[in-house]
């Protein structure tokens, strides 16, 4: 199995923690992984985007074109890296902060949740990316729920550890959402 | 009969390639002796530079590595840190230390690494033909100053031993000549005082020495020995510009 | 087994050095290697080690000359810009056979360029970046693993063949993470160090030097200099081939390169296109006999490289005479680094 995904939104959601707890995730499954974080140009303008590929064979290239799953968690990262899942692929959309519209592409699927009320309404808006997670993994299967919340011990610096429980909550609603979707 | 007078076991048997007249004979024998006189000889490393004076390991029965031109200081700091038992010094000419060293020196000395700095100034690059120096007097000719060195476009000569002075790190810092026997015993006592300092890790010390060119200078012996003791104590004064023990 | 790390391939340069038992670090900051020093400012000092933030790219290369001459092991690590600096000390540590551990993280030129990855530093680290006619040993990793694994050969082999030993990686290689198990230092033989200064005791003098001004002795110095770069050639090439047995195409390409073009190959070969990957590890001595080889049966090289064309010129002298060489390349530009997508593209031209 093999899952290239790209994390975009602006520097304070998150993003590289996500990144990092998914490959975190992924390493304690055994997997192989990459975690290749935008820097430089790239970040100008508070953008902040990475790249993770899990594989169980080789990963090959951290620098991927067209990604399977693109999460996008702000305006720009939508312009910009939407466009770039590849045929069949999916692209996983905050809506509370993205305005989907004229974003039609009907050769992907495309989930909309409105990650920031969902965290929100779990007494934390900074756990966006938990529940972004949540919902990545709940559509592709990359890692297990159970690797992920021991990999937030990984993730997480000490300190943080007392906030596991509520992201696991965060992990848990984003998953549920898409799986209702499913349903 | 009793021997009053020897070669420092520091010091090898051989001649120098030196030009007659040159300090750099002298000098190296102050350094030997003061080796000798604290016993450091066998835990020596020293660190060449490049310049008339790089030959140091052909006359120094000592262990030496050789630095890249103006680099001694940064050799010696590596050395340093990693055999801090070692008793390290490095010996440079002015070209070397303050010009393309520049750097190199302010930062070792800043740092207060625990070594020793010979420096020659003899007011010119001697090795490669009498160019001027950073240290060459305001009017000077050399052969790159023909028309004498021109403080409004080159600069004025650089006293080093009173920038370096300045510097927190420098536990010690002295201006010698060894033009006269007065000089010579009075840079004899503060070779081995600077030495001293090392060997009781009191930091980084620091001894400019005059030196004659009378090759490059185009003069006899006598006359380059007469205008250490003239024109270049005139503006490069004696004397010692920071001593840790003294504050 | 040791436990799987997750670390960024400068942490794991880092990791690595301590394993090798250097302790000695002297480095001057830029960007992206500074994960490098941060990281060796904190360890050194806990193991009785020495770390120096030096006044410059110039002072920290002596410095390591200087530790070097005395025989512990110690390293230096820099950018482009910074190497350009060092390349007067390398040229004398090579002169002087010293070892000493250089790693360079490149990044884009010429000048002050940008920091965006590149490979436009192979001329520099390959074919003796300063005067006088030298080379040192320059290896490539491709991976967060192969960061620890090559600084713990770079160490060994410097320290076998009394020269210089670079890792050449750019920031992709540099800032990824990935799993990294961790692993003592190789069993490796390794020559007594006789010739370091350390005060002479009662022994005889001996000098590190680079200075030869007798009769035939600089001569005699460069055809020994010389000898172990053959011996070098001889021992120790190292590279790796991907899907090549039956390859009507292979990619020579390194480092990052090497990581993007594995995944073209993948896809390329989801396509039924016979494709492979020659990944050279040891940049110098280059793996001539591999090309050699591989171009005996395969005859089309795509090389791939992030600069106008460097290794190029070493893969051409390698191969069989009647074999192909194509070209991609990729000098960088702001964030834009060539994708497996578009090097599918590139192969596909070719196959």
């Amino acid at each position: 199995m093999r899952h290239d995904v790209f994390i975009s939104g602006f520097g304070g959601q998150g993003v590289l923690l996500a990144g990092n707890l998914l490959s975190y995730a992924a390493v304690i499954e055994g997997k192989n992984v990459s975690f290749f974080p935008a820097y430089g140009v790239e970040k100008r303008g508070g953008a902040a985007m990475c790249t993770v590929v899990i594989a169980d064979g080789e990963v090959g290239s951290p620098v991927i074109g067209s990604p399977s799953v693109s999460i996008v968690l702000n305006q720009a990262s939508l312009d910009k890296y939407g466009s770039r899942v590849r045929p069949g692929g999916v692209c996983i959309i905050n809506t509370s902060l993205v305005d989907t519209a004229g974003f039609d592409r009907e050769d992907i699927e495309i989930i909309r949740l409105p990650m920031n009320d969902i965290a929100m309404q779990l007494g934390d808006a900074r756990m966006v990316n938990m529940v972004a997670v949540g919902a990545y993994v709940a559509k592709t299967g990359a890692v297990s729920p159970a690797s992920l919340t021991e990999a937030l011990k990984d993730a997480l610096p000490e300190r943080n550890h007392r906030f596991i429980p509520a992201n696991v909550k965060a992990i848990e609603a984003g998953a549920e959402q898409v799986n209702n979707q499913k349903a | 009969m009793q021997q009053v007078f020897k070669r420092p076991v520091s010091l090898k048997d051989v001649q120098t390639h030196f030009c007659p007249g040159c300090h750099h004979g002298t000098i190296h024998r102050l350094v030997a002796e003061a080796l000798d006189e604290y016993g450091v000889q066998q835990r020596t490393i020293g660190v060449a530079s490049v310049g008339c004076s790089v030959f140091l390991y052909g006359y120094f029965d000592i262990d030496v590595v050789e630095a890249p031109h103006g680099r001694a200081a940064a050799v010696a700091t590596g050395v340093k840190r990693a055999r801090p038992d070692s008793f390290v010094f490095t010996y440079q000419g002015d070209g070397d230390l303050a010009a393309i060293g520049t750097a190199e020196i302010i930062h070792a000395a800043n740092r207060g690494e625990d070594i020793c700095v010979i420096f020659v100034n003899n007011t010119t690059y001697g090795m490669t033909g009498g160019q001027m120096a950073p240290t060459t007097l305001v009017g000077q000719k050399t052969s790159t100053s023909p028309y004498g060195r021109n403080q409004s476009k080159d600069g004025a000569p650089i006293r080093m031993a009173e920038l370096l002075a300045q510097l927190k790190g420098v536990a010690f810092s002295a201006r010698v000549a060894v033009n006269s026997p007065k000089n010579l015993m009075d840079a004899k006592k503060q070779i081995k005082k600077a030495f001293r300092y090392q060997v009781e890790g009191k930091g980084f010390s620091f001894i400019e020495a005059l030196s004659a060119c009378p090759t490059n200078w185009g003069m006899n012996p006598l006359q380059a020995n007469e205008r250490v003791g003239s024109e270049m104590t005139d503006y490069f004064k004696l004397g010692v510009f920071k001593n840790v023990e003294n504050l | 087994m040791s436990k799987r790390l997750f670390v960024k391939g400068n942490e794991a340069v880092a990791m690595a050095a301590i394993e090798a038992g250097c302790r000695y670090y002297f480095g001057y900051p830029i960007t992206p290697q500074s994960d490098i020093p941060e990281y060796l400012s904190r360890e050194l000092p806990r193991l009785g080690g020495e770390f120096i933030q030096a006044e410059s790219e110039i002072a920290s290369i002596n410095m390591l000359l200087g530790a070097s001459a005395t025989g512990v092991r110690a390293m230096t690590s820099s950018s482009s810009p910074g190497i350009s600096l060092k390349q007067e000390g390398i040229s004398y540590m090579a002169g002087s056979e010293l070892p000493g551990v250089i790693v360079n993280i490149s990044r884009s030129g010429p000048g002050l360029g940008g920091i965006d990855a590149s490979q436009a530093d192979y001329f520099q680290a390959v074919k003796g970046g300063g005067h006088g006619g030298y080379h040192i040993i320059v290896l490539a990793p491709s991976s967060v693993q192969e960061m620890y694994d090559l600084t713990l050969l770079a160490f060994d082999l410097a320290d076998i063949y009394r020269m210089p030993a670079m890792i050449l990686a750019d920031s992709v290689v540099g800032q990824m993470k990935e799993a990294l198990v961790p692993h003592g230092r190789p069993d490796t033989l390794l020559p007594a160090k006789d010739w370091v200064v350390r005060g002479k005791g009662d022994g005889e003098q001996r000098v590190v030097k680079s200075l030869y001004l007798g009769d035939g002795e600089l001569e005699a110095h460069n055809w020994k200099l010389h000898a172990k770069y053959r011996e070098l050639k001889e021992k120790e090439e190292r590279w790796e081939e991907f899907e090549t047995e039956d390859a009507e195409l292979v990619i020579a390409a390194f480092g990052s390169t090497a990581r993007i073009a594995k995944t073209a190959i993948m896809m390329a070969r989801e396509a039924g296109l016979k494709v492979g990957l020659l990944r050279p590890i040891t940049l110098f001595p280059f793996p001539e006999r591999a090309f050699a080889a591989l171009t005996q049966r395969c005859k089309r090289i795509l090389d791939v490289e992030l600069n106008t064309g460097q290794m190029i010129e070493d893969v051409r002298l390698s191969i069989a005479r009647d074999a192909d060489v194509f070209f991609y390349g990729r000098p960088p530009g702001a964030g834009s680094l060539p994708t497996p997508e578009e090097l599918l593209e590139q192969i596909r031209k070719y196959c």
